[in-house]
C-alpha cells in the first residue's frame, strides 16, 4: 500500500513539482569519445572562405542606444550589423586570464593546425540543456538555432549536443538534477535558469562569471541582464511582461474609455478603481487579479509590481534581511491596495480560470502566454483583436511592471577554456537566434536589436514598452523561493484577514526565519 | 452475551415476502448507483473533458456539463486522442512502461516472495531482527530519502548511462510492504503441505516455486497489481535517472515520465491532457477489475495482522 | 559516500551478528535447536531482498537521517558540514514561537483526528454494502475503488472546481437551494481542514474497503445463521459477529490509515498550496527541503516526525493489539 500510495503521490505531483530529466550530457563521454567522429563532418572548403566574418569585424558595432525608447528606430541601422559573435572572440582570447594558461583539456589536442587568427576557437564538444520539451514549438526553435550553430562552427570543429528536460511549475526536481550534475561534474556547458534563481545558483557556484566576456556595448543590447553581487551571470533568452487583458465589448457596455492609457501615460490606482466600479455597476465581475494563483509562482509574478509601485520593497541589497523591507509602510500600502480591491468586490478568489476567456470578467491580469490563447482558442468571445486589448499596470507613486523570464548561463563545470562556450552563448543570444526563438514563442525578444513590427498599443507593444520603461525585476536574493512563498501567503491569507499590517508583519518574520537558514558563500 | 453459535445448526431460514424483496433490491441499486456516481466523478470528468475543445471545456466549467461529453461534435469525439497518439507517440512510452512493469513484477514476486517465505516458514536465528526492520521501514516517512537515493544509484552502484535502465528497475523490485504481505500469507499455508513435499526430498527452493507460489495466486495477483500501479505511475525517479526524452532513437522513458514532459508543452490543450490521463488510467482499471476477486482473497488469506 | 555506506553496512552486519548469536545461544541447550542446513538456506534466500533493501530503502533513510545533523543545502552537495543539533534547536525554537512548524503540527493533528475515523467508517460501510451475493456488486466495488487509481492531480483539480468559492460554483449552487450563502470552502481557515478530510477519505477509502471485504469474507457464515436463529436483528448481528470478526483487520487498517494520514502532503499541496491554514508536517518538510533547499533542516523534521509516528504506532499496537488475547 505504501508503495502504491507513494507512487500515486508521485504521479500526482505532476502539476506541482518539476520534472527533471537525466542529464546524460556527459562531459566524460565527450572527452573520451574518439576524435574521428569530430573530424568527419569538417568541410575544409568552409574554413578557407572566412570572408564574411572578416567583413563583419571591420564594421564597428554602433548600437549604444542611450534612450531605450529608440528601440525601433535603431533597428534598421543595426540590421546591417549582423551576428556579433565572431567579432567578440578577440577580447575573450586575449583579455581573459584563463586563456593565458595553456588549456589542458583533451579537446585542445585535436585543435585544427595553424589557425592562429583572432577568431580561432579550440575545437570542443559542448553540451547545452534546455528547460522545455523537445516537441514544443519553443524546443523546436532551440533545435533550429543549435543546428545553425553547429553548421556555422563546424569549421572550428565545435559541436553542440542539446538535451531537453521539460520543467513544469516547480523547481525542486530541476534543482536536484543540477545538484547531482554539479556533484558528478557533468553540468552542461550552457544551462538555462529562471531569472529569480540567478542569485541562488550563482551563490552555489553553478554559474560562470561572464562579466568580462561581454563588452559594455554588447550588454546594452539586452533589455535586462541577470546579475548577482554586481557580476554578470546570465543573458535572457526572451522577455516576458504582464498586464491587464480587457474585454473591449464589456468595457464599451460599462462606458469606460481607455484609449488614452499607454505606458507613457498610464492610469492611476484611482482610475483603475473607477473602471472597476463602472464594470461592477453593470454587474460584470471587474477584474481577475489571479489571487487564487498562489500555488505556484504565478500570483507572485503578476502582483509584485503593485508593491514596488507603492514605493515598497521586499529585501535589502544583501538579500538576507526582510524585516523593515517586506513589511515597510510603503509595502503595506501596496498589499492594502490589493485587499481593497477584494473588499470592494472588484475581484475575488473564486473567479474561474477561463471566466475572462468566456466573457464573464472585464479584465484579466496575465502574462504574454495569454495572447495566443485569446488569438486562437476562444473564437466565440474573442473572434479577433478588436474584441480585446492589453492595458499596462496602473501607477501609484511610481510605475512598475513585471519582467523576468528564462536565461542562458555558462555552467561552471570545470572546463578551463571557455572560449568556445562564450562563442556559443553569444550565438544563442544574437539577433537572429533571438528572433528565431521569439517568433516561435510569441514572447518579447530579449535582444533589443531584433526588429519588431508591433503595432502601437498592440499587446506586444505594450509589453515591450513596459519592459523598457517601467519593469522592475523581482528581488535579487538567494532566498527567492522563501520570498515568493511569503508573498503568496500574504495574498492568499488576505481573504479573511482585515488587519493587513499585522499579517504582513507576521509573514515578514517567518520569511526572516527562513532567510536566516541560508548559507551565503563568497563567490 | 457471547454464545458459541457454532454448536447450533443452521436449519431455520426466515421466509420473506417477495414484494419486500423487490423493494429492497430497488433501494439497494438506487443507493449503489448514486454512491458509484459519486466515486467515479473524476472518471466522468476526465472522459468528458477529453472529448471537448478548449472553448467547450471553458464554457462547461463549473456546471453539470463538466461531467457530460459534448455530443454536438461527435465527429471529432476522439480528436484529442488522435493528437496524443499520433503526434506525441505515447504508445512507445506505454510499451516501455509495460516492459518495465513486467520485469519488475516478475522479480518483485520472486525476491520478496522468497523473503516472505523464509520469514514465514524457516526457523533461524535473528528472525526477530528482520521482522523489526520490516515494521520499522513501513512506518518511517521517506519523502527526503530520494535525495541520497540518486547518489547511491549513480555513485555507489555506478548505474549510469547504459545501466540507467537498471536504476529504474532495481529500486522498484524491492518492496518491504510486499515482503510483509507475503509473510502474512505464507504463514496461513498449513505446514503439512510442505512436509509432504519434504518427504519427496524436494529442496526448499523447489518447494517455493512448485508448491507455495501455485498455492498463492491471490497474494501474487495482489502484489502484482499494486506493483504494476506503482511502476506505471512512477515518474519522478525515471526522469532523474534516464537519458532525456526526445533523443532520436527509441526513448527509454516510461509513460508517466513522458506525459509529464508532454503536458508541460504550451500548445497542448486541456482536452489533450485529459485524453492522455484517460489512456494512462485505463490499464489500471482493466487490471484492477480483472484481478479484484483475487485481491480480496489475497488480503483475506493474509489476514493482515500487525 | 561509499565509505559511509560501507561503515553502515558493517554496523548493520554487527547488529545482525549480535542478534544471531543471542538467538543461537538461547536455544543451544534446549531441544529446539536450529538445523544448520535450514539456517544456511534461509540466509541465502534472504540475500537478494536484503541487498536490494539495504541499498534502496535502508541506506537512503539512514543517509537522510544523517543529514539532519548537517547544514546540507540542496544546491551545494559538495559542501556539507556537521552542525550537530543546530537544526533541532531551530526546529524547537520555531515550534515554541508558534511558527510554521507549530501550525503544521496543529493542522496535521486535527487532520489525523478527523480523517482516521471517517475514512475507516466510510470504508466499512462500503464494504458492508458490497458484501452480498446480489448481481452488480463487482461493478460497485470497481467504482468505489476508482478514486484510488486515478491520479491525485485530477481529483484535486476536480474538487477545486466543485468547491470554487464563486457563487456560481457547483457546491455553492447546491447550497443556495438550502438558503446557505456562498462559501469559500478551501479559503476559509475554519473549513479547509474539514474539506481536506472529506476529500482524503473519499479518495482513499476504496482501498480499505477491499481489505474489509476480505475480512468479512473470512467470517464464517454459520455464525450469522446461528445468530439469526437466536433472533438477533441486523444490528445485534453486526455487533456480536461482524465486529469481533473484524478486530484483527481493524488494527491493521487503523495503523496504516493513521500513518498515511500523518504523512498527508499532496492534498494541501494541490488544494491550497503552502498556506498557514492547511500546511501539514510533511508539507512543511517538503517545502523546507525542496523549495527552500534546506535539506539538512528538512531531514531533521523528518527524523522528529518519524519518532513521533513510530511511537504512536507502537502505542496503538500495545494498547489495541493485546486486547485480542
Amino acid at each position: 500500500m505504501k508503495k502504491t500510495l507513494l507512487a500515486l503521490v508521485m504521479a500526482s505531483t505532476l502539476l506541482v513539482t518539476a520534472c527533471a530529466g537525466g542529464g546524460n550530457t556527459s562531459h566524460e563521454e565527450s572527452s573520451s569519445a574518439p576524435v574521428s567522429e569530430e573530424s568527419v563532418p569538417t568541410p575544409v572548403s568552409e574554413e578557407s572562405v572566412p570572408a564574411p566574418i572578416s567583413e563583419e569585424e571591420s564594421v564597428p558595432t554602433e548600437e549604444s542606444t542611450p534612450t531605450p525608447h529608440s528601440h525601433e528606430e535603431s533597428v534598421p541601422i543595426e540590421e546591417s550589423v549582423p551576428a556579433e559573435e565572431s567579432s567578440e572572440e578577440a577580447p575573450t582570447s586575449e583579455e581573459a586570464p584563463i586563456s593565458e594558461e595553456e588549456p589542458v583539456s583533451e579537446e585542445e589536442e585535436t585543435l585544427p593546425p595553424e589557425e592562429s587568427t583572432e577568431e580561432d576557437l579550440p575545437s570542443a564538444k559542448l553540451t547545452i540543456r534546455f528547460h522545455v520539451d523537445s516537441q514544443s514549438t519553443e524546443g523546436m526553435a532551440y533545435k533550429k538555432v543549435i543546428d545553425a550553430f553547429n553548421k556555422e562552427y563546424a569549421k572550428f570543429k565545435i559541436k553542440v549536443t542539446a538535451s531537453y528536460v521539460a520543467r513544469t511549475a516547480g523547481d525542486s526536481a530541476y534543482e536536484r538534477q543540477l545538484a547531482t550534475d554539479m556533484q558528478e561534474g557533468t553540468l552542461p556547458d550552457i544551462i538555462t535558469f529562471d531569472a529569480p534563481n540567478c542569485a541562488a545558483y550563482a551563490n552555489s557556484g553553478y554559474l560562470y562569471d561572464i562579466s568580462s566576456s561581454f563588452t559594455e556595448n554588447e550588454k546594452k543590447a539586452f533589455i535586462t541582464l541577470n546579475t548577482y553581487q554586481g557580476k554578470l551571470f546570465g543573458i535572457p533568452i526572451q522577455e516576458s511582461s504582464a498586464g491587464f487583458y480587457y474585454n473591449k465589448n464589456l468595457f464599451a457596455t460599462a462606458g469606460i474609455d481607455v484609449s488614452n492609457v499607454t505606458v507613457d501615460n498610464p492610469w492611476t490606482y484611482g482610475e483603475f478603481k473607477d473602471a472597476c466600479a463602472k464594470l461592477l455597476a453593470k454587474s460584470i465581475t471587474p477584474v481577475d487579479m489571479r489571487l487564487d494563483a498562489t500555488k505556484d509562482e504565478t500570483a507572485t509574478y503578476l502582483l509584485y509590481p503593485f508593491i514596488y509601485a507603492s514605493g515598497g520593497s521586499f529585501v535589502d541589497t544583501t538579500g538576507k534581511t526582510a524585516i523593515g523591507y517586506f513589511n515597510s509602510d510603503a509595502s503595506k500600502r501596496g498589499f492594502q491596495f490589493l485587499k481593497d480591491l477584494v473588499k470592494a468586490g472588484y475581484t475575488s478568489y473564486g473567479i474561474g480560470a477561463t471566466d475572462f476567456h468566456t466573457g464573464k470578467v472585464g479584465m484579466y491580469l496575465s502574462s504574454g502566454w495569454t495572447t495566443p490563447e485569446l488569438d486562437n482558442k476562444f473564437p466565440t468571445t474573442f473572434p479577433n483583436r478588436d474584441s480585446w486589448g492589453l492595458l499596462p499596470y496602473p501607477k501609484d507613486v511610481k510605475s512598475a511592471s513585471a519582467n523576468g523570464s528564462w536565461s542562458y548561463a555558462i555552467g561552471n563545470n570545470g572546463r578551463k577554456d571557455k572560449r568556445a562556450v562564450v562563442a556559443l552563448l553569444k550565438y544563442l543570444t544574437n539577433k537572429d537566434s533571438s528572433k528565431t526563438v521569439t517568433d516561435a514563442t510569441g514572447m518579447i525578444p530579449a535582444n533589443k536589436r531584433v526588429e519588431t513590427n508591433y503595432q502601437a498599443n498592440s499587446p506586444e507593444d505594450v509589453m515591450l514598452q513596459q519592459l523598457i520603461k517601467t519593469s522592475i525585476a523581482r528581488p535579487e536574493t538567494v532566498g527567492y523561493p522563501q520570498f515568493s512563498s511569503a508573498f503568496s501567503q500574504v495574498i492568499s491569507a488576505m481573504r479573511d484577514e482585515n488587519d493587513i499590517s499585522t499579517l504582513v508583519d507576521n509573514k515578514a518574520r517567518v520569511l526572516q526565519d527562513n532567510l536566516d537558514k541560508i548559507k551565503i558563500n563568497n563567490i | 452475551m457471547k454464545k458459541d453459535y457454532r454448536t447450533l445448526e443452521p436449519n431455520f431460514v426466515p421466509a420473506r415476502k417477495s414484494k419486500k424483496k423487490i423493494a429492497g433490491a430497488t433501494i439497494y441499486y438506487i443507493v449503489g448507483i448514486t454512491l458509484s456516481l459519486f466515486f467515479i466523478l473524476p472518471l466522468l470528468y476526465m472522459f468528458s473533458t477529453s472529448t471537448k475543445t478548449e472553448e467547450q471545456i471553458a464554457f462547461a466549467s463549473g456546471t453539470v456539463m463538466m461531467f457530460i461529453p459534448d455530443f454536438s461534435n461527435i465527429g471529432h469525439f476522439f480528436d484529442n486522442y488522435g493528437v496524443v497518439f499520433g503526434e506525441y507517440n505515447i504508445w512507445k512510452y506505454a510499451i516501455n512502461s509495460l516492459i518495465y512493469a513486467a520485469i519488475v513484477i516478475v522479480f518483485n514476486v520472486i525476491v520478496n516472495g522468497l523473503a516472505g517465505y523464509v520469514l514465514a516458514k524457516f526457523d533461524f536465528p535473528a528472525k526477530g531482527f528482520f521482522n523489526f526492520i520490516i515494521l520499522f521501514l513501513i512506518v518511517v516517512p521517506i519523502e527526503t530519502s530520494i535525495i541520497p537515493l540518486y547518489s547511491i544509484a549513480k555513485n555507489i552502484l555506478g548505474l549510469k548511462k547504459n545501466l540507467s535502465v537498471l536504476a529504474v528497475i532495481l529500486p522498484s523490485v524491492i518492496s518491504v510492504f510486499n515482503i510483509f504481505l507475503f509473510t502474512q500469507f505464507f504463514s496461513s499455508i498449513p505446514k503439512e503441505y510442505e512436509e509432504a513435499m519434504h518427504i519427496d526430498g524436494s529442496s526448499r527452493v523447489r518447494v517455493f516455486f512448485d508448491l507455495i507460489l501455485p498455492l498463492s495466486k491471490p497474494i501474487v495477483a495482489t502484489t502484482a497489481v499494486f506493483t504494476f500501479i506503482g511502476v506505471w505511475n512512477d515518474y519522478i525517479w525515471p526522469t532523474m535517472v534516464l537519458p532525456n526524452r526526445g533523443d532520436d532513437s527509441w526513448p527509454l522513458y516510461p509513460i508517466q515520465a513522458a506525459l509529464t514532459s508532454i503536458q508541460s508543452i504550451e500548445e497542448i490543450t486541456s482536452g489533450q491532457v485529459m485524453a492522455s490521463l484517460v489512456i494512462t488510467s485505463l490499464p489500471i482499471f482493466i487490471l484492477y477489475a480483472a484481478a479484484q476477486k483475487y485481491i480480496v482473497k489475497g488480503f483475506g488469506t493474509a489476514g493482515l495482522k500487525m | 559516500m561509499a565509505i559511509a555506506a560501507l561503515i553502515i553496512f558493517i554496523v548493520f552486519f554487527l547488529i545482525f551478528a549480535v542478534f544471531f548469536a543471542i538467538d543461537y545461544n538461547r536455544r543451544k541447550n534446549s531441544n529446539r535447536k536450529y538445523h544448520k542446513n535450514e539456517v544456511i538456506v534461509a540466509l541465502l534466500l534472504l540475500i537478494p531482498a536484503v541487498v536490494l533493501a539495504f541499498f534502496f530503502v535502508v541506506l537512503p533513510i539512514i543517509f537522510s537521517f544523517g543529514y539532519a545533523f548537517t547544514d546540507y543545502d540542496l544546491l551545494s552537495p559538495n559542501d556539507i558540514k556537521f552542525v550537530w543539533f543546530d537544526n533541532f534547536r531551530m526546529l524547537f525554537k520555531e515550534f515554541a514561537n508558534q511558527g510554521e512548524i507549530f501550525l503544521s503540527f496543529r493542522n496535521t493533528a486535527l487532520f489525523v483526528v478527523l480523517v482516521v475515523p471517517l475514512q475507516i467508517t466510510m470504508a466499512l460501510l462500503l464494504a458492508l454494502f458490497c458484501n452480498n451475493k446480489r448481481r452488480g456488486t463487482t461493478i460497485f466495488k470497481v467504482c468505489f475503488f476508482a478514486p484510488v487509481a486515478v491520479s491525485l492531480s485530477v481529483t484535486a483539480f476536480l474538487w477545486l472546481v466543485i468547491l470554487s468559492p464563486n457563487p456560481a460554483g457547483i457546491m455553492n449552487s447546491i447550497l443556495k437551494n438550502f438558503g446557505i450563502p456562498a462559501q469559500d470552502f478551501l479559503g476559509n481557515k475554519n473549513t479547509v481542514i474539514l474539506w481536506m478530510v472529506i476529500i482524503s477519505a473519499w479518495q482513499g477509502c476504496g482501498y480499505q474497503m477491499l481489505i474489509f471485504l476480505s475480512a468479512l469474507g473470512n467470517i464464517r457464515k454459520d455464525l450469522y445463521e446461528a445468530a439469526s436463529i437466536d433472533g438477533a436483528g441486523p444490528f445485534r448481528k453486526f455487533f456480536t459477529v461482524t465486529v469481533p470478526g473484524l478486530r484483527p483487520t481493524m488494527l491493521y487498517i487503523l495503523i496504516t490509515v493513521f500513518i498515511g494520514a500523518c504523512r498527508v502532503l499532496i492534498q494541501p499541496m494541490l488544494l491550497t498550496g503552502y498556506q498557514d491554514r492547511s500546511m501539514t508536517l510533511s508539507y512543511y518538510m517538503y517545502q523546507q527541503g525542496f523549495t527552500y533547499r534546506h535539506v539538512g533542516y528538512s531531514c531533521a523534521v523528518a527524523l522528529v516526525l518519524t519518532i513521533v509516528i513510530g511511537s504512536i504506532t507502537f502505542l496503538q499496537r500495545k494498547l489495541l493489539g493485546e486486547k485480542k488475547k
